[in-house]
């Protein structure tokens, strides 16, 4: 395929002066160079290539002609996502406000078919808000009030005051918002405010009258921290002592506000940061904001970042500091995290599941060499805890998304008191790729109970899609146990549906205590409790000792 | 990342970086959304200085911006794909590394340019896509033949990436539910009918908001069993705007462990958003059992004198028959995200 002649636009209008008719189509060329290497680079119109690299500026770029009187229409054909963008802001210049009302009516009603995204809908309210802020918010909440957080975050980032005092005067008129929801938007126009246009002070003492009695909201959390972010870069030290004392930061939030200061401040002076957190008081937020004080610090002086973390006492601030580093050092590769590991103190590593993370990130990009160090180092003995067991239930679970079979061998070759489940996921994911493959490979591996849930998963899975497939499969396969969890696990799926097939299939488990604890567990798992009786009191295919093994008559 | 010019053997190249990185700076001053017009057209007119060559250094670069780079580098990777799409697509599948995904910002233009030049691209170089990448390019491909040819679409997932098939009616019908509803009901092979059925079903009420004509369409369809599954789909991507009426259709579908578990989960998001409503639903509904199953799903506290009080508002020949419904009930004893008697 010929490379196309989108590049020409801007070269031909800017040599020639020219203004594109909008009948030129342009996904549609009319004038493609029939060789792209005909391109006469060197003279592209870019600033940038004829003016020396210390007095380039963007104020003024290079100009890009579209199409005079582009419309909406035109501006989103466009074939390329940024030429789309460009088109559509060179579109919104001449806009009217009627244009942006119209436009905006045609996207709601669109719906999902629109072509606009976000993106778009974040230019319309630029230019809606520039030129009608409070007629643009009337118009979105008389419309179904969908995008008014959109709306009144653009006004609050262009003139904070006005649209604050807009919602101070309209708190309670809104038909689309409740009084929380349009409490939380205040809180978002705070948190966006412009400090100049609203003082630290100010936002947070907003802030806690709207959260009265709320404090723990993760909204109002947010809001208050990130004033705090905004305020460190004007002055650290009020800011800092704010965090600590200021009786507008409900306790709750406190760790979160001095985090944030933390994440600030740090890069600039880890030095002072480092003295601030010493001085705290030992707790929570000491350990909190030397967590976070680590993550920042390797970034800059690693081995002293090091140093810092393994300075600090056993418990939750260790773990934290060391799995940061730990995250940033497989940023650089899965070599140097594993010469980091390496090099911790064996107390430190003892327990892997705290970087659960980090291993889930490290199997995405280099799954031999994680799984070698996870294998060498998983104790074979480990009795995991529920946390634990689900940390490593979800340090696989990307990997067996990506490749399930690459993660179930793997996983095979684990203490079965880490491996089970998450090679029962592997196994559901694979079983749903593929089905057959699953089978196959549950039915190569070691038997075992393990195996016998192996067989079941596929089923159910299986089942989902294909009924035909694993009745199929159930069919060829010679008794075992794990056939007998299948057919079980494929009884219960139809049970609801076709009883009298779930029975027949149960009837083909063979050993007869078993065949009625499963025949009790699948007539148990029908939720129209009504249709199971009447199932169990009048199905002619029910054999009476059958029908009293389930209560009936 | 290269910051200095050193970095850099042509001027004009550091000083577009350079303004890149002027841009971005811009933009990080914005407390809210990254997208501005002016910062759009400089973007742009930037981009379109890159010449071929660089624009591999500059995708680098910009990714490596915190914040916005990876939608930014996107863009660059956009314009390239016009120029020379071709070009930019062997460089995409030579980049190591998980974090390009720039599958469809690259299709997409060459897509919308020239759809059957890219599929037939596509297709006949199928084999050499590295296996680490096929994944998302099955995931544009598909968004892509949705778009732009479904038909097209269908052909090369059928060869590609069998199971995705399905996905393609359900992107289609987002945007033409008419369409990909006729076409699923022609669709030859039956595994592929069978998933795309639910999606189409879903993706007609939920986008195009007209249920009327989904359940029309679903009518048409002969095999009870795929009918009951379109009706399913329809009934849950309905529930939130016409939670009565979709509560109707799925209560009269065979009540099988999932439509029962599906329904009960439905009701109880109904409860949460309007308790009178679903309570004196539940109250109502013909199916004796589904009412009383579906009313100990409501919460326990409080609920009998609220419950009492809604009974006293039904017509009265109806009362009798809800108290004896509601006395038979246990409320907040099932939880149907994981069903217990």
């Amino acid at each position: 395929m010929k490379a196309h002649a989108l590049w020409l636009f801007p070269l031909l209008a800017f040599l020639g002066g020219w203004a594109l008719h909008p009948s030129q189509n342009p996904s549609a060329p009319s004038a493609a160079p029939a060789d792209p290497k005909a391109k006469p680079e060197a003279s592209t119109p870019s600033p940038a290539s004829s003016s020396s690299p210390a007095t380039v500026t963007v104020s003024e770029p290079p100009p890009v002609f579209f199409p005079a009187h582009l419309t909406a229409k035109e501006a989103l054909n466009f074939p390329g996502e940024l030429h789309r963008l460009a088109a559509f802001a060179e579109f919104l210049k001449t806009a009217s406000v009627g244009d942006l009302a119209a436009l905006y009516r045609d996207w709601l009603a669109a719906q999902g078919n629109s072509m606009a995204k976000d993106d778009y809908y974040q230019l319309l309210f630029e230019r809606w808000v520039e030129l009608d802020a409070e007629g643009a918010v009337h118009t979105v909440i008389g419309l179904g009030g969908h995008w008014i957080y959109s709306v009144m975050f653009t006004w609050a980032d262009r003139d904070p005051q006005a649209a604050l005092a807009w919602l101070d005067h309209h708190a309670s008129e809104s038909a689309v918002t409740s009084g929380s929801e349009l409490r939380e938007k205040v809180l978002e126009v705070v948190r966006q405010a412009k400090p100049e246009a609203v003082s630290p002070g100010e936002a947070l003492r907003r802030i806690r009258e709207l959260s009265k009695g709320d404090a723990g909201n993760p909204t109002h959390i947010t809001a208050t921290t990130a004033v705090f972010a905004d305020w460190a870069k004007q002055d650290a030290d009020a800011a800092w002592q704010a965090a600590l004392h200021s009786a507008d930061v409900p306790d709750g939030a406190r760790k979160y506000v001095v985090g944030t200061l933390v994440r600030v401040l740090a890069p600039s002076d880890p030095t002072r940061i480092q003295q601030l957190i010493a001085s705290l008081p030992a707790g929570e937020l000491r350990d909190a904001a030397a967590a976070d004080f680590t993550g920042i610090l390797g970034t800059q002086n690693f081995p002293a970042a090091r140093d810092f973390a393994l300075s600090l006492p056993e418990g939750q601030a260790r773990i934290e500091a060391l799995k940061n580093l730990g995250r940033q050092q497989l940023q650089k590769s899965s070599a140097d995290l594993a010469s980091y590991l390496a090099a911790l103190p064996a107390k430190d590593t003892e327990d892997l599941a705290p970087f659960r993370d980090t291993f889930e990130a490290w199997l995405g990009t280099d799954p031999a060499g994680a799984g070698a160090y996870l294998k060498a180092h998983l104790p074979p003995d480990l009795q995991p805890t529920a946390q634990q067991s689900d940390a490593y239930y979800w340090m696989f679970s990307s990997w067996s998304g990506r490749d399930p079979r690459a993660s179930a061998d793997f996983l095979l070759q684990l203490p079965p008191s880490i491996g089970t489940k998450p090679l029962n996921y592997a196994v559901a994911r694979m079983a749903r790729a593929n089905p057959a493959e699953a089978a196959q490979w549950v039915a190569a591996s070691p038997e075992g109970p393990s195996r016998d849930a192996l067989f079941g998963t596929v089923a159910t899975e299986w089942a989902q899609h294909d009924l035909k497939g694993v009745t199929t499969w159930l069919n060829g396969l010679p008794p075992s146990s794990g056939k007998s969890a299948a057919v079980e696990t494929l009884a219960q799926q139809v049970m609801s549906t076709n009883p009298d097939d779930a029975l027949a299939w149960v009837r083909t488990i063979p050993e007869p205590a078993r065949r009625e604890q499963a025949l009790n567990r699948v007539w148990n798992a029908w939720i129209d409790r009504d249709a199971a009786s009447r199932w169990r009191d009048a199905s002619p295919n029910l054999t009476p000792a059958e029908r009293a093994a389930l209560g009936g008559k | 990342m290269a910051t200095g010019q050193a970095d850099y053997e042509d001027p004009a190249a550091f000083s577009r970086h350079e303004a890149f990185d002027q841009i971005f700076e811009e933009v990080h001053r914005h407390r809210y959304g990254h997208i501005r017009a002016k910062l759009v057209a400089q973007f742009y007119a930037e981009a379109q200085g890159l010449k071929d060559k660089e624009f591999p250094q500059a995708i680098a670069d910009i990714m490596r911006r915190p914040g916005w780079g990876r939608q930014a580098a996107g863009w660059i990777a956009s314009v390239w794909a016009e120029r020379d799409p071709q070009a930019a697509w062997a460089w995409l599948m030579r980049a190591p590394g998980r974090g390009l995904n720039f599958e469809h910002a690259i299709l997409a233009p060459w897509g919308r340019t020239d759809p059957a030049g890219m599929f037939d691209w596509v297709e006949a170089h199928q084999a050499e896509f590295p296996s680490t990448r096929k994944d998302a390019i099955c995931g544009a491909l598909c968004a892509l033949g949705a778009e732009l040819d479904p038909e097209r679409g269908l052909r090369l997932m059928a060869t590609l990436s069998p199971n995705r098939q399905a996905n393609i009616f359900f992107l289609w019908a987002r945007q033409s539910p008419a369409a990909a509803g006729e076409r699923v009901l022609a669709e030859p092979d039956a595994g592929v009918q069978q998933t795309a059925i639910p999606f189409v079903a879903f993706q007609w009420v939920q986008h195009d908001h007209d249920a009327t004509a989904a359940l029309a369409w679903a009518e048409k369809i002969s095999d009870p069993a795929l009918n009951q599954k379109a009706l399913f789909s329809i009934g849950n991507a309905w529930f939130l705007e016409h939670s009565a009426e979709a509560a109707d259709l799925l209560a009269r579908l065979p009540q099988s462990n999932e439509v029962r578990q599906n329904l009960g989960m439905q009701v109880v998001g109904w409860w949460k958003r309007d308790w009178d409503a679903a309570a004196r639903w539940a109250l109502q509904v013909p199916d004796e059992g589904l009412g009383k199953w579906l009313l100990s799903t409501f919460p326990s506290e409080d609920a009998s004198a609220k419950m009492a009080k809604l009974i006293e508002s039904l017509p009265a020949e109806s009362r009798e028959a809800a108290t004896r419904r509601w006395a038979g009930a246990a409320p907040g004893t099932v939880n149907p995200s994981s069903p217990t008697r």
